[in-house]
């Protein structure tokens, strides 16, 4: 069967499927600002509804088979831009990552991720595994129009020189070895069945030593249209310290000081900042109060 | 690569009217279509191919409706695009109907899985692709599954029980 249609939008971009990431760089190259990178499309298709006006030239990146990858290696989990969400359900090494997993699960519905990225998630800017990532000291393997960068998450957003001609190959990833003196978690709130965005997102990773110094802390929020953001100054009040020697109040209220919470019509910023040093707070007093103190050592706030 | 794709490799297939030539395969018959290139799978299926079973209420992924198989993977067809079916084996609700209905269709029916039936297609895709991947799933599995489907009529018991009572034949039979 051949079918002619009629009708065609005056706006249709030229779409563009290269093969490997040498020829998508070259093509956004070629037309800069008139292109724009598409993956699954989940989020550019929901931003065009939006009224975000279509670049006139789609390089989608779907044929790149090289994006798809993802492997373990020296305790560092690869994962290829072009991982779909739903990728936990049938790739054994995204399985294994539990809070990885857990986050995946939160994110959009089971059909949704079975079109969505990983890269999307984080290049589009507001993806909820971006608190995620920054917590668990994620490194992003970044292709730009001359030279390749692998950089850490946080170094990135910050970056003030970023062109938009970046293509993300990969997220690099530490595996923790020793799950005895670490502690991670990761919370989503959210109104998913009244068609909102997440009202945000928290993520963190905490390590000890054998005295139970911690040694490495990683705090971080974000979600809908809070700008993902880690929390150094809170992170430097938990440094060096023990469970017993924190000073909780001080933590919570550096947490409200330190995120810049979206404000809308429903929910304040206010709001939002008590929800997020409360999630933080709990997960944090929930390892540190067993592990550093015995149980049932209470702290207030 | 996946060969199949080869056709809009080479962007000089889009002539001047910015259209692709499109291959694909729905419910086993094969399409050559000649088509813009953003235009909506859930629109080439309604308008042009007059496949009607999948619907579109949201259109941008929130409701379920539009619910198909690429390639047996659930996805919404309202936030695909036709570039992005090129040479890709979609599956609607038309596509499940053998000799007789298929048996998520006979549970909906039994246990009064829908009202209005608008989201009855997207639901019946969605517990297909379940039921193929866990065949005994608990109540909280359901409403994960269910998460992207919206249902205005049935308070969902109905579609609950429907396929709580597919999974308990299921284990039965295999006993
Ligand atoms: C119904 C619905 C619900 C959703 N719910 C959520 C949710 O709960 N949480 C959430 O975080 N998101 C949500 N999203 C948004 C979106 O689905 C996800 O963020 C998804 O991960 C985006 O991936 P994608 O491949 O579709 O990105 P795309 O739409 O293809 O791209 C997004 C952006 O990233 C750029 N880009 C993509 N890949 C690359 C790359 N490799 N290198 C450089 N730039 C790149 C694109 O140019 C674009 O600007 C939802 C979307 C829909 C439609
Ligand atoms: S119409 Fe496609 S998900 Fe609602
Ligand atoms: S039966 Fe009417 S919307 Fe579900």
């Amino acid at each position: 069967m051949v079918y002619q249609f009629d009708g065609l939008e005056p706006k249709t971009p030229f779409i563009w499927m290269p093969v490997t990431v040498e020829e998508a760089i070259d093509l956004k190259k070629q037309f800069g600002i008139e292109a724009e990178f598409a993956s699954g499309a989940t989020l550019l298709q929901l931003q065009w509804m939006n009224g975000r006006k279509m670049a006139q030239h789609l390089i989608s990146l779907e044929q790149i088979s090289s994006l798809k990858e993802v492997k373990l290696k020296n305790n560092v989990l690869s994962i290829g831009a072009l991982t779909t969400l739903g990728s936990y359900q049938n790739n054994s090494l995204i399985k294994e990552n539990v809070i990885l997993c857990n986050a995946l699960k939160t994110i959009a519905a089971p059909a949704v991720r079975n079109r969505g990225t990983i890269g999307g998630n984080v290049m589009g800017g507001i993806g909820d595994l971006i608190p995620l990532l920054l917590a668990m000291e994620a490194k992003l393997y970044i292709q730009g129009p001359n030279s390749s960068i692998i950089v850490d998450l946080w170094d990135w957003l910050q970056n003030k020189q970023i062109t938009g001609n970046e293509l993300l190959v990969k997220i690099e990833l530490p595996v923790e070895v020793n799950e005895k003196t670490c502690f991670s978690f990761y919370r989503k709130i959210g109104r998913r069945e009244t068609f909102t965005a997440a009202i945000l997102t928290v993520s963190g990773k905490i390590k000890w030593d054998e005295k139970g110094v911690l040694n490495i802390v990683r705090l971080a929020v974000g979600g809908g249209d809070n700008e993902p953001k880690r929390l150094e100054k809170t992170e430097q009040l938990l440094n060096g310290k023990t469970g017993e020697e924190i000073n909780w109040k001080a933590v919570y209220s550096s947490i409200t000081n330190e995120f810049n919470a979206v404000e809308d019509s429903f929910i304040s910023s206010e709001y939002r900042k008590k929800i997020a040093a409360n999630l933080i707070v709990a997960e944090l007093k929930s390892k540190l109060t067993i592990s550093s103190q015995g149980e049932g050592h209470i702290y207030e706030i | 690569m996946d060969m199949k794709n080869r056709v809009i490799d080479n962007p000089f297939t889009l002539n001047e009217g910015q259209t692709i030539a499109l291959k694909l395969t729905i419910n086993d018959e094969q399409y050559e279509l000649q088509v813009n290139p953003t235009i909506k799978l859930i629109n080439l299926l309604r308008d042009h191919l007059n496949l009607i079973g999948p619907k579109v209420s949201c259109g941008i992924g929130r409701c379920g409706a539009c619910s198909v198989f690429v390639d047996g993977v659930l996805v919404n067809a309202c936030l695909l695009m036709a570039y992005q079916v090129n040479g890709k084996h979609i599956t609607t609700i038309e596509g499940l109907v053998g000799v007789t209905i298929d048996e998520v269709q006979q549970a909906f029916l039994k246990e009064g899985g829908f009202q209005c039936g608008y989201c009855t297609s997207g639901m019946i895709m969605t517990v297909k692709s379940l039921l193929s991947t866990n065949p005994d799933p608990t109540e909280a599995d359901i409403k994960e599954a269910l998460a992207g489907n919206l249902c205005r009529c049935t308070g969902y018991g109905g579609i609950i029980r429907a396929i709580q009572s597919l999974a308990k034949s299921k284990v039965a039979v295999q006993e």
